[in-house]
């Protein structure tokens, strides 16, 4: 079978970030493989070694695109393809995210297409449910357990309270992977050397024959960046660590009783 | 383009909160016209509920499936949004929507924002979401969209009560069953664990930044936890890791608990893991990052690292 995996490489900010217009300076970001994604790579990967197949992943970025995509191919996917958006200063929302991937992908013809639930900084959860509409797949999203034989899906969708839903469908489909699905690999010394001489293959949005400075515009216009406004918040126990579990045993003390 | 199509939640035969939370956001932009809420699904006893103040018209729409299906939703949404040209559609962002609300945006090129937690309208829609974790806040307009798709974060607005409406309530056009593409085969309960955590009175959460590894790290939380008298939780990702039980997870895809104490060491504050706490009389958080959101539900926090407070609270207790 054939799995396609769109991935994500997804911003941290740490703790000197700061607000440039709209969004936040690039120097104060640190980039790493989207958390869910290392489930739904990882997810990939054991349904291709029962069933055989092939994995190809696929990401849509600037530079920090390469070394996500290096990361799946250490963990054991098969090949990959990355699209370069051109201009920096464009940042694709997830239904425009979902029309490059749409049109990256189709001509894969994949049996399975697997992302993950939502991405870690933008938070949208829309990017693989977008997907599927696109290319008219029927899809499950946040699922946390997959059987695949012959064609044929019984997935676990996770819903709130922990309640699960029992689903069957066909291939080709696309799901959406829940973390906790499955335990994401490390890539070992010999996958990260393998990486580096898989297909990779390089494609920018115009050679996909959409115009990327249409696809910028998106489904919402970003006005305004800013902290959230300073709530009430908590009191702040000032003092070193003893000072600290002294107050805390206090409070604990005359809110619980005994 | 005018009008707000509120899309109702139904699992198991009842209506979701999230579905009154949605009246009261279509209310408070009442502005763009009137509310229509829609229920996929035909019981009139729903229908009835869902007749509540503000709402115009509700409309069942008859499903060839007992359970939510996310292609009929879609199917049905997307039949509304060309009936009624509503300036905006308002779902949850919840699993059902997730499976559903980007579908319809994709396929109709509407404007998009989901697990949002403000709405306004002034001639035109501006609405605001968190990012990276809730620490950002960002604040998006739709230019030159017909119909924007909103999924509204759960528990951000209060619920209209139920009923006691003047909308008029009619069926719309079923959907046909040649929409369903997936097929409901059981549900199935969440592991019951040793403990209810929904009845302590004290709970101590653990969250990613206990460093855990393996479960032989978890002890000193454990002995600490029988130490100070409280029971321990945890966030998602010491369950997903499998050293946390999970029937001990608090949060969305956890339990719900309003203990008389909560004690938060090293929980960031994710929208999923305060849904499922916030209710608790004092919250207390401990997180070496000033800007985790969880100090924003927190009573008393403290920047301190929370080996060393763990360490001191242990001594306190003995
Ligand atoms: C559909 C869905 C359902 C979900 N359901 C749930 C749910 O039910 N429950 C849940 O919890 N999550 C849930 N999540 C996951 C949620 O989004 C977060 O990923 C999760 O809550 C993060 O857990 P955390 O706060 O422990 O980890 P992190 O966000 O990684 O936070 C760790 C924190 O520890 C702090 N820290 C690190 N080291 C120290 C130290 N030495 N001393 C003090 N502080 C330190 C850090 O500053 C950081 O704030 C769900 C997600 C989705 C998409």
């Amino acid at each position: 079978m054939k799995i396609v995996v769109p991935l994500k490489v997804a911003a941290s900010p740490d703790e000197s970030a700061k607000i440039e217009g709209n969004a936040l300076d690039e120097s104060s970001l640190e980039w790493n493989l989207n958390e869910w994604d290392t489930f739904s790579v990882e997810a990939a990967l054991q349904l291709s070694e029962a069933h055989g197949g092939e994995v190809v992943v696929v990401s849509l970025g600037g530079d920090e695109v390469e070394d996500g995509l290096l990361t799946a191919l250490a963990m054991g996917a098969d090949r990959a393809i990355q699209i370069n958006v051109e201009d920096e200063t464009h940042k694709l929302d997830a239904i425009s995210t979902a029309r490059v991937l749409a049109k990256a992908v189709e001509s894969e013809s994949a049996d399975l297409i697997l992302c993950g639930v939502m991405s870690s900084d933008g938070v949208s959860a829309g990017v693989g449910t977008a997907l599927a509409a696109l290319l008219d797949l029927p899809r499950v999203a946040v699922v946390n357990h997959i059987d695949y034989s012959d064609g044929q899906l019984s997935v676990r969708r996770e819903l709130e309270g922990g309640l699960l839903e029992e689903i069957s469908l066909v291939t080709p489909a696309l799901l959406t992977i829940q973390t906790g699905i499955n335990e994401p690999r490390y890539a070992n010394l010999r996958g990260i050397r393998a990486a580096s001489s898989k297909p990779r293959e390089e494609l920018t949005i115009e050679r996909l024959g959409l115009d990327e400075d249409a696809l910028a515009d998106g489904s919402a216009t970003v006005q305004a960046l800013a902290l959230p406004p300073v709530s009430e918040g908590a009191e702040i126990l000032e003092g070193d660590a003893q000072d600290v579990a002294a107050r805390i045993a206090q409070i604990i003390k005359s809110k619980v009783g005994s | 383009m005018s009008g707000v199509l509120v899309i109702a939640e139904a699992r198991q035969g009842a209506l979701r909160d999230i579905s009154f939370e949605l009246i009261t956001a279509a209310r408070e932009i009442s502005a763009a016209g009137s509310i229509t809420v829609a229920l996929i699904g035909s019981d009139p006893g729903l229908a009835a509920q869902l007749n509540a103040t503000g709402v115009s018209e509700v409309i069942t729409i008859a499903s060839p499936v007992d359970h939510f299906e996310p292609h009929v939703s879609a199917a049905a949404v997307g039949r509304l949004v060309d009936e009624l040209s509503p300036a905006v559609v308002l779902a949850g962002h919840t699993i059902d929507s997730l499976g559903f609300g980007a579908a319809v945006a994709a396929v109709k090129d509407a404007g998009f924002a989901s697990d949002v937690t403000s709405l306004a309208w002034d001639g035109a829609l501006t609405v605001q979401r968190g990012l990276y974790g809730d620490k950002f806040l960002q604040t998006l307009t739709f230019p030159g969209k017909e119909t924007v798709v909103i999924l509204v974060r759960p528990g951000t607005f209060g619920a209209t009560s139920p009923g006691n409406g003047s909308a008029n309530v009619r069926p719309g056009a079923d959907v046909d069953a040649s929409a369903v593409r997936s097929r409901h085969t059981g549900y199935r309960e969440p592991e019951v664990g040793d403990v209810d955590i929904t009845k302590a009175d004290f709970l101590l959460a653990i969250g990613r930044g206990a460093g855990a590894e393996d479960e032989s790290d978890l002890e000193p939380y454990y002995e600490l936890a029988e130490r100070i008298g409280a029971t321990l939780v945890s966030s998602r990702p010491l369950v997903d890791a499998g050293l946390v039980p999970s029937a001990r997870q608090v949060g969305q895809s956890g339990k719900t608990v309003a203990p008389k104490v909560y004690l938060a060491l090293g929980v960031s504050g994710a929208v999923q893991h305060l849904i499922g706490m916030r209710k608790a009389d004092t919250i207390i958080a401990v997180n070496t990052d000033p800007s985790a959101p969880i100090f924003g539900a927190a009573h008393y926090g403290s920047h301190a690292d929370l080996s060393d407070v763990a360490d001191a609270l242990k001594d306190a207790f003995s």
